[in-house]
């Protein structure tokens, strides 16, 4: 599974933090406030109230209420039936014009020993407003209703009024309306500030990876803790830690191949003279016995410098960057040749001019050497070694082609492994191919076994793909 | 007659290489430790040093370099199994004239001391050895084993440039464009020529070449 990226991974997670942040401050914003309208419509409600009882002052003082309280009965017929603003003993029609004009969503009704005495004439049935002091909630004609029942100094007096619940309702939708555009605007400059803030936060992290990017995997010198901020500390002495154990490993490897060469190459040098002195001394036809002991030296000799090859090739770091390809050929082909008789073989190579391509030369050089080298061995009596370098947009294939017997397809994987010779009385270490193979490899590219199409021949083509320049990308 | 100094301690070579040496006619001293290699290169004139670099008590690589820091100046191969790039470059800084990597053939090995020889005789610090080639670029004189070879200035020009660049591909027009400094015109077959007329001055296989790659002087002891 592809993770993605740790910045983007970091960007949505801040940002679902910051969506439930505001949608939590939202809630508690939209209960505060529903609260605090409720607070001040209850205060409304008190006030209209008391604006009520002052204007029924005059009347009460007179003692408008007292005279109808002793008909009772005709006060309840009145409240049964809508009573006639003319006739309101309490109220005139200018005080309700008056009241209305202030608080033209409140109903009221006022009662005398809890018989209704007058009302507003409008909104809920007189019957079902709370007839109590205070505060009170109550359903009428299909809405919830809030009521403040004020008590008079005459405790047989009770002024109530009442408004719907839907007029104290907060609704979001028209300040959402509002604040659309505004907020959609901050949110998007938000996000921005927020990605461009965490991108640069990181930007660390992607120097400290185009640092690492740009050394070549040779290089194993520590990074300078100081050129870092803290907050990398730990990667970096993770980091350096981790490059002395490879520095470390590379030295160790490199001292033991040392070692290894050193104490099989030097009795195999005193077997080599000792028989070069052996063939001066003995007659002419015990000659030839001493020359297959050299050629039998010389053998053990190429093993060692296969495996010491094969074994360096572990512990080698690549380093990838543009080649001529064509002289590190023709560097390979003059070491053939020096070492060659005379007239032994031709080589010839084509193009005769510069070819770069970017790649890691050591490993290269090292897998044709090897190939040249098998070609010298083992398809000698053709006596004509033919290189190509063939260059195409992603890939860079160099052919090497010989004129000696080829080899059979059936055979050509198992030539490429470790110790295995065309035929067991043949020439050579049986480490060439192999050698080539595993450098090709270390070079990111792959060696093949082909027929000559020109005539007899084996054709070994190395082929390199286009490098990617991934750093740590051996 | 010639006088060695051969540095090597493994038991078995540092016998054979001396004998191999004294059937070749050269007096040879053995030494198998660094310490005794400087005493007695401080005491005896030598003509050439072979140095082995893994000797007990003091390294090759050291006793070359007080040799050197001495004033010493005979010729040092250094005959080592020592075979890194890096391990070549360092001998040959430390002042070696030329490095071979064991096991070496006693015939190249004779080869290289007897190009060290004949360096050492008495020729100008300007001229360069290819085998039995030796070219004078101050007296403009080439020889072949000790012998004057006369040659035109386009031959001597050409074989000039391939030994500086011994061991190593020329190519055809890095030898034309040599020729071109002196000439303003080069016919197309002038390198070719020349080759050929070199060829038979110096023998057909001093000079080798492949298709596509130019020409090239040098063998494994050149």
């Amino acid at each position: 599974m592809k993770r993605s990226s740790l910045s983007s991974r970091l960007y949505r997670r801040v940002l679902i933090l910051l969506a439930l942040t505001g949608l939590g401050m939202g809630a508690i914003l939209y209960s505060v406030t529903n609260r605090e309208i409720g607070r001040a419509s209850d205060a409304q409600l008190v006030n209209a109230s008391r604006l009520l009882y002052m204007m029924m002052q005059d009347e009460l003082t007179a003692g408008v209420l007292a005279a109808r309280g002793q008909n009772q009965d005709q006060a309840q017929d009145q409240a049964r039936e809508p009573q006639k603003l003319d006739d309101d003993p309490l109220l005139s029609d200018e005080e309700r014009k008056a009241f209305h004009a202030s608080y033209d969503w409140c109903m009221f009704a006022v009662f005398w020993e809890g018989q209704p005495v007058a009302q507003s004439g409008w909104g809920a049935p007189v019957s079902l407003v709370p007839r109590q002091p205070g505060l009170h909630d109550f359903i009428a004609v299909g809405d919830h209703w809030r009521s403040y029942g004020l008590p008079g100094r005459d405790p047989r007096l009770l002024v109530v009024v009442a408004e719907r619940d839907t007029m104290r309702e907060f609704s979001m939708v028209p300040v959402l309306r509002k604040l659309a555009l505004p907020l959609l605007l901050l949110i998007a400059a938000s996000m921005l500030v927020l990605w461009w803030t965490l991108r640069k936060s990181l930007s660390e992290v992607e120097r400290l990876a185009s640092t690492l990017n740009a050394r070549s995997l040779a290089d194993l010198t520590p990074l300078a803790r100081g050129d870092w901020s803290r907050d990398l500390g730990p990667l970096i002495v993770a980091l350096n830690k981790l490059f002395v154990r490879l520095d470390q490993a590379y030295e160790l490897e490199q001292a033991f191949t040392d070692d290894v060469a050193h104490e099989l190459r030097t009795p195999l040098a005193a077997i080599r003279a000792q028989a070069q002195l052996l063939r001066k001394s003995v007659p002419a036809p015990q000659q030839e016995e001493t020359n297959r002991l050299l050629a039998v030296v010389d053998r053990a000799g190429d093993l060692i410098d296969g495996m010491l090859t094969l074994a360096r090739l572990n512990a080698t770091a690549v380093s990838t960057r543009s080649v001529d390809v064509h002289a590190l050929v023709a560097d390979v082909v003059a070491e053939t040749l020096i070492h060659l008789p005379p007239e032994t073989m031709e080589f010839s190579v084509t193009p005769d001019h510069i070819v770069r391509w970017r790649c890691d030369p050591s490993s290269l050089q090292i897998a044709l050497s090897a190939v040249i080298g098998n070609a010298t061995v083992h398809a000698r009596d053709g006596g004509q070694v033919d290189i190509a370098i063939v260059r195409s947009s992603d890939r860079l294939a160099i052919t090497v082609g010989d004129r000696g017997r080829g080899v059979p397809p059936a055979d050509r994987d198992r030539l490429l492994r470790r110790f295995e010779r065309g035929t067991a009385n043949e020439a050579g270490s049986g480490l060439g191919l192999s050698i080539a193979v595993k450098a090709m490899k270390l070079a990111g590219g792959t060696v093949r076994l082909e027929d000559r199409q020109d005539g007899g021949g084996l054709l070994v083509v190395l082929s390199l793909p286009a490098a990617i320049d991934h750093g740590l990308n051996a | 007659m010639p006088r060695l100094l051969v540095a090597e301690d493994d038991a078995d070579l540092g016998p054979a290489m001396k004998r191999a040496l004294e059937l070749d006619g050269y007096v040879v001293d053995l030494f198998a430790r660094g310490d005794d290699v400087l005493e007695a290169a401080s005491v005896n004139a030598y003509d050439v040093i072979l140095l082995d670099l893994g000797m007990p008590r003091m390294g090759g690589l050291e006793v070359l370099r007080q040799l050197r820091a001495e004033g010493n100046a005979t010729p040092v191969i250094v005959v080592t199994a020592f075979d890194r790039t890096r391990q070549r470059v360092a001998g040959l800084d430390a002042g070696a004239d030329d490095y071979v990597v064991k096991p070496v053939d006693l015939e190249e090995l004779a080869a290289r001391i007897r190009s060290q020889l004949r360096r050492k005789d008495g020729r100008s610090a300007d001229s360069v050895s290819v085998g039995e080639v030796t070219l004078d670029f101050s007296g403009h004189v080439a020889s072949l084993e000790g012998e004057v070879v006369a040659l035109t200035a386009k031959e001597f020009r050409v074989l000039a440039l391939l030994m500086r660049r011994a061991r190593r591909f020329v190519s055809k027009a890095d030898l034309e464009g040599e020729l071109y400094d002196q000439e303003h015109w080069v016919e197309s077959n002038t390198v070719e020529v020349a080759i050929s007329a070199l060829r038979r001055k110096f023998g057909r296989d001093f000079i080798r070449t492949a298709r596509g790659l130019g020409y090239m002087v040098g063998g494994p002891h050149a």
